[in-house]
């Protein structure tokens, strides 16, 4: 009986060992994180929240939570961000945000109670004053407003409605100036059960607009937009959804998905093609991919690289050069975190909701989902040209 | 003075107390008190903190002078008196202390314990060292390190089997890579300063 104990003990002792042996990380120097950590004091208000969008215009940048908050762009990482009136009031739910080249920022204001939308209002002047875009017969003015994006100057908004089983019903629209309202994007783009609008893009080289709900990629002219059927076109499945949209610099249409693809449509490429995202090239059902944007590193770096997250635990993201070559590089590894431990401390763990590069092309800034992890939402990286290098990311 | 001076201090001189003490004991009773003779046992349980005191070498990238904050620990011993004075055993413990950046060190020694022990009534003192290994966690990515520890307490009788009273012990946690990532290889040292409750039967 003795003899079965002990057996029992050493096989328990034995499965925790191999346990906590299997936990471990070579590669990994817990001393060494901790020796070249850098406090990250941000402003209360990025502190446990969720950033969902960030714009800019000629003198501020705007980041997009319930509500709005901005600060100067001549100002630094941890400065005052002040909240946005919007339409000379505080009192309202931010449903998106977006602003064209000429420096107009696009609020779509709903109210705080029920999210019924009070408009979509645009400022040309920092928020001093606000003009609503929105008129009665307006086809969004009794939905549920979204998400705004704006591509080529076009301003977008997914809208919904729903149904007494709460089935939602979402439509994209852009807002035409000409008839001053907001029109269907494409016939087909109204009523979609359940399929929310992610992105909206600008394709220079095909003069089309791109957009991705979860189920599949939509194309064309404003107004005559419909499902993408080029040969390849990823689509949802039981494993695949459709996560992010990006119109690299090279004009080839990138879109993530779920199941850890980065499918590629080249300009005038006839087909679409797809790659594996993770540090050894290989598809991982542990690696789930979401947003993008493109940067360029220091000149060391012959390659612009894709910033592609993950929306899998840990999070954070990948970087991956413009050109397909190589596999993906952890972000902890990549040019712009400033280190490991900078990165582990900062963006990993959280997943990433959105970007913004700034007009400058010099601060990138990573708006994340910080609920609950006792860290900020929103965190900026700036480009030396002094040091060629990026400075790491820093609590705003 | 700096609040870490002065637990410093503090711990120096409980760590000495015993010695003094030990002199006392001699002169007093030539007796071997019942919880340290041989064949006797004890459980202790500890709760305090724990005081980073030095990383090294020093990383070139560092910024910081200091990136580790004071935390918390706690710790379960169990000892056997293999000898009148002597005892061997395990002890398993815990720590949890923070970074600057937010982030979450969590170790978790798993050691052997031999320890010698003497009296001078009401209070027992001991003092010993560990040998084992550390599971070492940083916000989720980790290392399994060896460890040891060196220190003793001092504790008051309570009744004929509780004593309770304080434990100081130096940690030391040696941070070993290998091959290529030897680079990060790193030597780590932090003092426990405990409140503890020793059971003896």
């Amino acid at each position: 009986m003795t003899t079965r104990k002990n057996s029992i003990l050493a096989a328990a002792f034995f499965i925790v060992f191999m346990a906590l042996l299997a936990g471990c990380n070579n590669a990994f120097g817990v001393f060494h994180e901790i020796q070249t950590e850098k406090p990250q004091e941000g402003t209360d208000t990025f502190y446990e929240v969720n950033v969902k969008a960030i714009v800019e215009d000629a003198s501020n940048y705007y980041a997009a939570m319930a509500k709005v908050f901005y600060r100067p762009t001549s100002g630094n990482a941890g400065d005052i961000w002040k909240l946005l009136k919007v339409n000379g009031t505080e009192n309202y739910f931010c449903s998106g945000i977006a602003a064209d080249s000429s420096g107009n920022i696009y609020v779509a204001s709903s109210a705080a109670t029920d999210g019924r939308l009070n408009g979509v209002y645009m400022t040309a002047d920092q928020g001093s004053t606000w003009s609503d875009l929105i008129t009665t017969a307006d086809p969004i003015a009794t939905k549920i407003v979204d998400a705004l994006f704006m591509a080529n100057d076009t301003l977008f908004a997914c809208a919904h409605t729903l149904d007494i089983n709460d089935n939602q019903f979402y439509g994209l629209y852009y807002y035409d100036s000409g008839s001053k309202a907001f029109v269907l994007a494409g016939s087909n783009l109204n009523d979609m059960k359940n399929e929310a609008i992610v992105n909206v893009q600008w394709d220079g080289s095909r003069s089309e607009y791109w957009a991705i709900s979860h189920a599949k990629a939509f194309k064309g002219t404003a107004g005559s937009m419909a499902a993408d059927t080029t040969s390849g076109t990823p689509v949802s499945d039981s494993d695949r959804s459709l996560q992010g949209l990006y119109i690299d610099s090279n004009n080839a249409v990138r879109i993530s998905t779920y199941d850890d693809y980065l499918f590629t449509l080249s300009p005038g490429g006839s087909a679409w093609t797809s790659a594996a995202i993770s540090e050894d090239g290989d598809q991982s059902s542990s690696i789930h991919l979401g947003a993008m944007i493109e940067v360029t590193g220091p000149s060391t770096e012959t390659q612009p690289r894709l910033v592609i997250a993950n929306s899998y635990s840990p999070y954070g993201y990948f970087e991956y050069k413009l050109d397909g070559s190589g596999n993906a590089i952890k972000g902890s590894s990549g040019f712009l975190a400033g280190g490991s431990s900078i990165y582990n401390s900062t963006v990993n763990y959280k997943p990433v909701i959105t970007y913004y590069l700034s007009k400058d092309a010099k601060t990138l800034f990573i708006g994340l989902a910080a609920c609950n992890t006792e860290a900020y939402g929103l965190y900026s990286t700036s480009f030396s040209a002094t040091d060629d290098a990026w400075s790491g990311w820093t609590a705003e | 003075m700096k609040p870490r001076s002065i637990v410093i201090i503090c711990v120096l001189m409980t760590l000495v107390s015993p010695l003094w003490a030990q002199n006392n004991e001699a002169e007093a009773s030539k007796t071997v008190i019942e919880t340290q003779r041989q064949g006797s046992q004890t459980i202790a349980i500890s709760v305090g903190g724990n005081v980073p005191l030095f990383i090294l070498p020093k990383d070139p990238d560092a910024t910081e002078p200091v990136t580790l904050g004071v935390g918390a620990s706690f710790g379960l011993q169990y000892q056997y008196f293999i000898a009148n004075h002597i005892s061997l055993g395990g002890s398993l413990y815990g720590s949890f202390s923070s970074t600057i950046a937010g982030q979450s060190l969590f170790v978790a020694p798993i050691s052997a314990h031999a320890a010698y022990w003497w009296d001078a009534a009401p209070m027992e003192y001991t003092a010993g060292m560990d040998l084992g290994m550390t599971v070492m966690r940083l916000s989720g990515d980790g290392m399994l390190t060896p460890f040891a520890k060196l220190g003793g307490g001092a504790y008051y009788k309570i009744d004929e089997a509780w004593y309770i009273g304080g434990q100081s012990y130096f940690w030391f946690i040696p941070e070993l890579h290998t091959g290529s990532n030897a680079g990060l290889t790193r030597y780590g040292a932090f003092l426990e300063v405990s409140v503890s409750a020793v059971y003896h039967f």
